[in-house]
């Protein structure tokens, strides 16, 4: 992560010119990603689905994607960028996969529940609670903004909307989180 | 709540490590990829190959239908120039009514013939070759012939008189097709002939060229029956052109 570099047009760029060793095998090329950018794009995928076990299926298949063409590692500017956005493509594939299976979209405490063992405050819980209740495409703004530390310009290219949608997505969801908060 | 307090409780909340052995259940998963390529894959190299192909195949094969085209129909356009036909429409002979139709009084008159086809007897008196004391020893049979098919003329006069003249001949039925009119035709000519080579003799000449006129037209007939002529020179060994024998009948009178 701490290869991130800015481009001319002020969005932080992570180039594949490093990464891609000629002489490396496909395998290690993987395993070089792996290590560098599996953990974003797990958190990510993870803050969409919640579930740990889900999150990973996202980061096997965005992998697995990856290997079947490795090729394409030269012809990716930002790597990073470019695991975000497929992580999101994943991440979106289960949760429609999910809904198709469930029909009924689970509460906001069951979407919650899928995270694991909590062991959060009462304002933590409370958050977390209002967050999960948010529309995904609102959730995933969030997290952006929240722990992966993107800008608004970043998370556009991420989420593939233009930046005015996408900051006006966060303003709603911190709007309705902050109501939701306050109401519970 | 501030905006900044809500990021800092997610991210605290929400950032979680990767489950163990999470590293080597993605990379193997991945590895099965890198070793074989999934069909999806291949298929879509294929396509890609296909479509490769095909961007180069259609324009140069648009091209090359385009130029020979043009060149097909500057041929067509020559064709045309020199009169020959190129389509169906215009190989197929034209329509003629049947009271226009030369064609029409001939066959009446076939069905008044009594003279075998091919008839030595004719052949013989009007060659040019044939000796007087020949044709004299002959002349009498000849009479007789023209007297039995005495009913025969006046038709082929009326026929004579029509510019138009169209055996519809059924080319479907290839080696079956009814050619019979062209031996018919030379029979009727044979004997026209004959007739004005005996009115020269008599001597009624106006009688003659009236005859001679005919038998021309006859052959004139025949000779613009494009199948009937090419039949005809395929058979040039056994059958004696119409056309031929006027001009052998023609040179027999001028002689006489």
């Amino acid at each position: 992560m701490d290869v991130i570099k800015t481009d001319t047009t002020g969005v932080a760029t992570a180039p594949m010119a490093g990464v891609r060793d000629h002489t490396e095998s496909g395998a290690g090329i993987l395993e070089r990603v792996y290590n560098e950018y599996a953990a974003v794009s797990f958190r990510y995928a993870r803050a969409l689905l919640f579930s740990p076990d889900d999150a990973e299926d996202a980061v096997a298949e965005v992998f697995a994607k990856l290997a079947r063409d490795i090729e394409r590692l030269e012809r990716i500017r930002d790597v990073r960028f470019y695991l975000l956005r497929a992580a999101r493509n994943a991440a979106y594939g289960i949760l429609r996969g999910r809904q198709r299976r469930e029909r009924l979209e689970q509460d906001a405490a069951q979407r919650l529940s899928l995270y694991g063992p909590d062991d959060f405050t009462g304002l933590e819980q409370a958050v977390l609670e209002a967050y999960a209740d948010l529309p995904p495409e609102q959730r995933e703004v969030l997290a952006l903004k929240a722990f992966q530390g993107l800008t608004f310009r970043e998370i556009a290219l991420v989420v593939g909307k233009p930046q005015n949608t996408v900051s006006a997505r966060y303003r709603y969801a911190i709007e309705r989180l902050r109501k939701n908060v306050r109401n519970g | 709540m501030e905006p900044d307090q809500i990021e800092d409780i997610l991210a605290r909340c929400l950032d979680g490590e990767p489950a163990d052995g999470m590293k080597e259940r993605v990379l193997s998963r991945a590895a099965q990829e890198l070793r074989a390529p999934s069909p999806r894959g291949v298929w879509r190299k294929w396509l890609g190959v296909g479509a490769a192909g095909l961007a180069v195949v259609v324009p140069v094969q648009s091209i090359r239908t385009v130029t020979a085209g043009a060149d097909l129909e500057q041929r067509l356009t020559q064709l045309r120039e020199h009169g020959e036909p190129i389509a169906l429409s215009e190989l197929a002979p034209q329509y003629i009514p049947d009271d226009e139709n030369a064609a029409t009084y001939y066959r009446k008159a076939f069905e008044k013939l009594k003279c075998p086809e091919n008839s030595t007897i004719l052949r013989t008196y009007i060659l040019p070759e044939t000796s007087e004391s020949q044709r004299a020893e002959l002349g009498p049979e000849v009479r007789e012939l023209i007297r039995q098919n005495e009913a025969v003329f006046p038709l082929v006069r009326r026929g004579a008189e029509h510019p138009d003249c169209l055996f519809i001949v059924d080319l479907q039925a290839v080696s079956g097709a009814d050619w019979s009119h062209i031996f018919r035709l030379q029979t009727v000519v044979g004997l026209l002939a004959a007739r004005a080579t005996l009115e020269a003799r008599d001597p009624d000449m106006d009688s003659a060229v009236d005859d001679l006129l005919t038998t021309f037209k006859v052959a004139r007939a025949a000779d613009a029956d494009p199948l009937g002529m090419s039949f005809i020179a395929a058979a040039e060994s056994k059958i004696q052109s119409p056309r031929r024998l006027a001009q052998r009948c023609m040179l027999d009178i001028t002689h006489v």
